[in-house]
């Protein structure tokens, strides 16, 4: 971790707000949110746990954040890696409906706010179940681009 | 191999003749199949004039419905076809309308009709009820005309760094970010493409729509052409006054209506406006989405079954069609057999009761295995048959259209051998432009055919036509395929002239046929009449000469039926009673 912030970029590189961002989570630490970075700056897993008081209650799940060349122009690509949480708005190849990961990502958004929206979702659902239409997408690999989703209700 | 100055000369000729014959000299930029002269301008004596009359000065410049001339059928009325400059003078006109009548910035009025679908009287109805709420929903709530600029230095949402004052850049919203972040981020959404001219405010939920000035100041020239060809290409696939033509890097649009059938593009292109496929006349553009999809499901079945090559019917050596005609010779033993049939080509004659009996898909034909012959079977071999056909023509439509070259190369050597003058030798070119169209339309005959019902009296007259066409077709294909030397003898040079023609009515004959519901029930006298006999097509043509061609076309038009509406009438009353 500690390489990835000695290092110098460039502005205007996405490695430059990246490592900003890495820098800035680590300063204000969640304690339901933890990032991981290996060799690439632009890879991170985040651990996520549920809430207190939430049907995901101290549940872990494992978020891969891709930051893409042209970030922060472009959203990362941000999905659960195996085994997904059980909810309507997350696919069981682990994308998540969210539509702040495609549609209405705007550039001066970040991760960490990415990340926060994904815990709030888990944390307002009622019941564990899956996407209505799960099975049109299941089999997908799982990080692309959202450039033509629909958002089942405009949001997720 | 040198080139001699009588080369040099005729491929000037060539240039300058090029844009001014076939299809396009005599129907200017409208296509028709109602021309009924018929006539082909090979000369394009006229082509000028007529280019004119359709110059298009609409003063209202909107999507709303083109006017055009007064239609003369449902089935190919007029077509305007512009470049991009006119239609990005036809966009701005629109724009600039909106602009003065409700007295806003060009570019907002740009984002509000964006916002409308282009549509002039809901952005004016919107504006006039609650200009607000049609601002908001536009994006342009704040629009201002430049990029506003900072008292003091902030933070840069974007790199997430501090930021002097003066590197800061704000739309009318007031969010600040550094020019470079907001340039990169306008060039980023110019990169992925066609949403570019929906790009809002960098800021996290901001509306603010990023009109085109602020592209205009910010990203670099390339960037710039980008978007205003994504702008310009969004506004056509919005209008339905508009279709792009779907010929391969052609950039023109065609201005019409939805009830055009064909469209034929400066390019050459000739294509369906409603749907934006190849035109698909005699099929509907509904029976071509579905038969599309049947190809698509059956494809591996059919390609299995028919294969590129077959086999010889005599010898078996394997033969590989790569010539416009279905009059097979074999290299190997010389038969001579039809592509579609396999039989031999003696048998396609006057004796077996026409010259070219391949088209009619027979129900009762015994197949191998007959106590499996279950309904799937038979629905299989009746969608082969007219697969087979259909792809057969298309690919023949392929083949011509490559042709084109050739025939120029042909044409120029035929000049040079015999002296003749260039418009001499037009007669090549034009039968082949008859038999790419003649061959587009036959292919999707066989996709008309293949949803028209079995058994009926329309569909025994329209393979009535179709077989017609498709004979005469076949024999021009054969006749212009021919060595130049035959083609040194006047009488060949007419006969190829007179078949053009004739080939042309048989065209007409069942495409108006086809529009007019296939309700002529004249056609009892045609199967039994006998004429099929003295128009035969055959090399019998070719000895007697242009004087037998003559009288083919008098049959021709004698199947066309009447334009009174009393024949129409009296038509209609027989094929009552033919029903009954």
């Amino acid at each position: 971790m500690q390489k990835h912030l000695g290092k110098e970029f460039r502005r205007g590189n996405a490695n430059f707000r990246v490592q900003k961002e890495l820098r800035e989570w680590l300063a204000n630490p969640t304690e339901n949110l933890q990032v991981a970075v290996g060799d690439n700056i632009r890879v991170w897993v985040v651990t996520l746990t549920g809430a207190k008081g939430t049907i995901f209650a101290g549940e872990k799940y494992k978020l891969k954040f891709t930051f893409p060349m042209d970030y922060p122009s472009k959203p990362p690509s941000v999905y659960f890696l195996q085994p997904p949480p059980r909810h309507e708005h997350v696919y069981t190849n682990g994308d998540i409906c969210l539509n702040l990961l495609g549609r209405d990502w705007r550039p001066n958004m970040t991760a960490s706010m990415l990340a926060l929206s994904i815990l709030s979702m888990l944390s307002s659902a009622r019941e564990k179940k899956i996407p209505q239409d799960n099975h049109v997408h299941a089999d997908n690999p799982p990080g692309k681009e959202q450039a033509n989703w629909l958002y089942h209700d405009d949001r997720c | 191999m040198a080139i001699s100055p009588s080369i040099i000369t005729g491929s000037h000729v060539l240039k300058h003749r090029h844009g001014m014959s076939g299809m396009e000299s005599s129907d200017g930029e409208e296509y028709t199949y109602q021309d009924e002269s018929g006539e082909e301008d090979v000369g394009g004596v006229e082509s000028q004039e007529e280019e004119e009359e359709y110059s298009y000065s609409d003063g209202e410049g909107g999507c709303a419905p083109v006017p055009l001339p007064p239609p003369s059928s449902s089935m190919a009325d007029g077509c305007k076809v512009i470049d991009a400059d006119e239609l990005r003078a036809t966009m701005s006109a629109l724009i600039d309308d909106i602009s003065s009548v409700l007295a806003i910035h060009p570019c907002a009025a740009a984002a509000l009709l964006r916002h409308y679908n282009w549509n002039k009287e809901s952005v004016i109805d919107s504006f006039c009820t609650d200009p607000d709420q049609a601002k908001e929903k536009a994006g342009i709530m704040r629009f201002v005309p430049d990029l506003q600029t900072s008292d003091k230095g902030r933070l840069c949402g974007i790199c997430r760094e501090d930021v002097p004052a003066e590197a800061l850049v704000a739309l009318g919203c007031g969010h600040f970010f550094c020019r470079g972040c907001f340039t990169q981020y306008l060039v980023s959404k110019v990169e992925e493409g066609m949403g570019c001219p929906l790009t809002r405010c960098p800021e996290y939920r901001c509306p603010e729509m990023v009109t085109e000035n602020f592209f205009r100041v910010l990203v670099p020239h390339a960037t710039l052409a980008a978007y205003l060809r994504y702008s310009l290409k969004s506004f056509v696939d919005i209008c339905s006054a508009f279709r792009w033509c779907p010929g391969r890097g052609c950039d023109f649009v065609a201005m019409g209506n939805s009830s055009l059938r064909a469209c034929l593009c400066k390019c050459g292109m000739l294509f369906c406006f409603r749907c934006g496929e190849e035109a698909h006349v005699p099929a509907s553009c509904e029976d071509m989405v579905t038969w599309v999809e049947k190809c698509k499901n059956e494809s591996e079945t059919a390609n299995w079954i028919l294969a590129n090559t077959r086999k010889c019917p005599k010898c078996a050596t394997r033969i590989e069609k790569n010539q416009g005609c279905n009059h097979m010779t074999c290299r190997q033993c010389k038969f001579e057999f039809c592509w579609i049939c396999m039989g031999p080509w003696t048998e396609h004659g006057a004796n077996t009761g026409g010259y070219y009996k391949c088209n009619k898909y027979d129900p009762s034909t015994p197949t191998k295995d007959e106590q499996d012959g279950a309904k799937a079977k038979a629905e299989l071999d009746r969608y082969l048959h007219y697969y087979q056909r259909y792809d057969n023509h298309h690919k023949a439509q392929e083949y011509a259209t490559k042709q084109e070259e050739e025939i120029e190369r042909r044409m120029m050597r035929l000049q040079e051998t015999d002296g003749s003058r260039w418009i001499d030798v037009q007669f090549l070119k034009v039968a082949n432009e008859k038999l790419v169209e003649c061959r587009r339309v036959l292919k999707y005959t066989y996709v008309f055919g293949y949803y028209l019902p079995e058994g009926t009296a329309r569909k025994r007259l329209f393979e009535h036509h179709q077989e017609n066409l498709e004979k005469f077709t076949e024999h021009l294909s054969w006749l212009s395929e021919q060595s130049l030397e035959e083609f040194k003898k006047e009488e060949k040079r007419s006969e190829v002239v007179n078949y053009t023609r004739v080939t042309e009515t048989f065209l007409k004959n069942l495409l108006k046929s086809v529009e007019d519901g296939l309700m002529d029930e004249d056609g009892e006298d045609m199967e039994e009449g006998g004429w099929e006999g003295k128009s035969e097509p055959g090399r019998r043509a070719g000895a007697a000469g242009g004087g037998q061609v003559g009288e083919a076309a008098e049959e021709g038009r004698r199947t066309l039926p009447s334009r009174d509406g009393a024949g129409g009438g009296a038509r209609a009353r027989r094929s009552g009673v033919a029903r009954a």
